[in-house]
C-alpha cells in the first residue's frame, strides 16, 4: 500500500479519474432532473443600439433609416458631385435604444479627416489637411444633451456621452448637418499657368486648390452599456471613472473628474 | 525522477495560478460604427486674357469663366492721364461700378449680390465710353486702356445664399 501511495504517477492517474467522474456525474445529474421547465426557450436580453441616419426626421415624413448593420452613411443630403462649400447640408443621424428591456447608457465617438491620393496613387488618409474645417452640427439643445469629454478629445476625434440613461425604444437626435468651411479655399497654391507643352502663358496665373479632390469622411461610433451596476459598468466597458448619481439607472454627474453640468 | 519531480511543481504551480484568477465580470453592452464620404472639387480657377474691342471709342469687355468653378467677376480699366471712361448705359443692367471696379452683379452690394458666372460660360458685356483727353498737349497721342479682371469663387453661407470674398481673388491683365 505504501508503495503504491509513494508512486505519483498512480495518484495522477487517481486524481484524473476522480475529475472526469465527477464531471460525468454532473452530466447524468442534468439528464435525471430534466422537467417541462427546463424545457423553456430561456435567452438574455441584450443592450442594443442603433445608427439612424436621414434628412428628415419628422413623424408625419421622417426618411430616418438604421444604418447600423451596412455600416455606411450614404449622406442623403448631400450632392454625390457638387459639395458647395460653406453650405450647410442636412445630415440627420440619431441613436436609438434598440433594446426591449434594457434602458442603457450612450456613448459616441465621431472621427472626421480627410483622404487624397498620394504620390503613388494611393488614396491614403491625409493628416495634413484640417479636420476642423469638416463642421458638425451637433445637438445640444432640451432635444438632447451631449457632453463632450475634451479630455479625450482631439482635432480629429471628439467623444460625447449623453449623461442620462436612453430608454427602452428612446430615439436621441445626434448630427443635424455638415458643413465644409470656406477656409478650405483660402489654402491655395498660386504659379504661373503653363499650356500642355509646359510653356508659360503670359498674363495668365493659376490657382491650385490643396483640398481639391480630398474626400472627407465621419465616422460615428456608438457604444452603449447597461445601466445597471452603472459606475462598474462603465470602467469595466469603457474604461473611464463615472460618478453617478445612482447605483442603479443613475445619471451621470461626472466622467474622469470633470463635472458634466 | 529528479525531472518528473519538477514536472509535478510546474502541474501544481499551473492549478494554483488558474485558481487564483479572479472572475472576468462580464457587462452588457452593444458596439456599431458607421462611415460616410464625399469628394470636393474645387477646380482649377483660371483666367485667360477677356475677350475686348475697341470700335467708336467705345471699349467692349467680355469674360468666360475657364476653369471649372463657379466665379464672380470684376474689371478694373486703368487709362492714362487725361483719359476717361464711363460704364455704358447699355451696360448698367448688368454691370455695377463700386470703387476702382466693375462688378458683373445687380447691384452695389457686390458682397452678397454678384452674378454668378457658371463654367464655361461669357458674362454679359461690358461696355466702356472712352472719352479722350481734352487736354491740348495730350490730344491726338496714343494711348493704352489696360484692362484687369479679377474673379473669386463663389461661396456659400450656412443657409446656402451666394456670396464673393473679394480677398481670395484671381487676377490677370491685358492691355488694350
Amino acid at each position: 500500500m505504501k508503495k503504491i501511495v509513494k508512486n505519483p504517477l498512480i495518484v495522477l492517474a487517481v486524481g484524473i479519474l476522480i475529475v472526469l467522474g465527477s464531471s460525468v456525474g454532473a452530466t447524468r445529474a442534468a439528464f435525471m432532473y430534466k422537467s417541462e421547465a427546463e424545457e423553456v426557450d430561456f435567452h438574455t436580453t441584450n443592450v442594443k443600439v442603433a445608427l439612424l441616419e436621414g434628412t428628415d426626421d419628422s413623424k408625419e415624413s421622417g426618411d430616418m433609416k438604421d444604418v447600423t448593420d451596412d455600416g455606411v452613411l450614404s449622406f442623403p443630403g448631400i450632392p454625390a458631385d457638387d459639395v458647395k462649400i460653406g453650405n450647410k447640408y442636412k445630415e440627420l443621424v440619431s441613436i436609438k435604444n434598440t433594446s426591449t428591456q434594457y434602458d442603457e447608457y450612450v456613448r459616441v465617438t465621431v472621427r472626421k479627416y480627410w483622404v487624397t491620393e498620394n504620390d503613388n496613387g494611393e488614396i491614403v488618409k491625409n493628416p495634413s489637411l484640417d479636420p476642423a474645417l469638416i463642421k458638425l452640427d451637433i445637438v445640444n439643445n432640451n432635444q438632447a444633451k451631449w457632453f463632450v469629454d475634451e479630455t479625450d478629445s482631439t482635432a480629429e476625434e471628439e467623444v460625447y456621452y449623453l449623461t442620462s440613461p436612453v430608454a427602452c425604444g428612446e430615439v436621441v437626435p445626434l448630427v443635424r448637418g455638415i458643413t465644409i468651411s470656406n477656409k478650405v479655399v483660402t489654402a491655395v497654391e498660386t504659379k504661373a499657368a503653363s499650356d500642355d507643352e509646359g510653356n508659360t502663358i503670359s498674363g495668365t496665373i493659376e490657382d491650385y486648390y490643396i483640398y481639391d479632390g480630398g474626400s472627407f469622411y465621419v465616422d460615428v461610433k456608438v457604444d452603449a452599456v447597461q445601466t445597471h451596476n452603472s459606475e462598474s459598468a462603465i470602467k469595466g466597458a469603457w474604461g473611464i471613472e463615472a460618478k453617478c448619481d445612482a447605483k442603479d439607472d443613475g445619471t451621470i454627474i461626472s466622467i474622469n473628474g470633470v463635472s458634466v453640468k | 525522477m529528479k525531472g518528473r519531480n519538477y514536472l509535478l511543481v510546474a502541474a501544481a504551480a499551473v492549478l494554483v495560478a488558474s485558481a487564483s484568477i479572479k472572475p472576468a465580470m462580464a457587462y452588457f453592452t452593444d458596439s456599431h460604427i458607421a462611415v460616410g464620404e464625399r469628394t470636393i472639387k474645387l477646380g482649377d480657377s483660371k483666367l485667360t486674357p477677356p475677350e475686348d474691342s475697341v470700335s467708336n471709342m467705345i471699349k467692349t469687355v467680355a469674360i468666360t469663366n475657364t476653369g471649372d468653378y463657379e466665379v464672380f467677376v470684376r474689371v478694373k480699366a486703368i487709362t492714362p492721364e487725361g483719359v476717361k471712361v464711363t460704364i455704358n448705359k447699355e451696360s448698367k443692367a448688368d454691370w455695377v461700378l463700386v470703387g476702382d471696379y466693375y462688378y458683373y452683379a445687380a447691384s452695389e452690394d457686390v458682397e452678397n449680390n454678384g452674378t454668378v458666372l457658371p463654367v464655361k460660360e461669357t458674362t454679359k458685356p461690358l461696355k466702356l465710353d472712352i472719352v479722350e483727353p481734352t487736354d491740348e498737349n495730350l490730344k491726338g497721342q496714343p494711348f493704352n486702356v489696360v484692362i484687369v479682371q479679377e474673379a473669386t469663387k463663389v461661396l456659400y453661407h450656412e443657409n446656402g445664399k451666394a456670396f464673393a470674398d473679394w480677398k481670395l481673388k484671381i487676377n490677370g491683365e491685358v492691355d488694350d
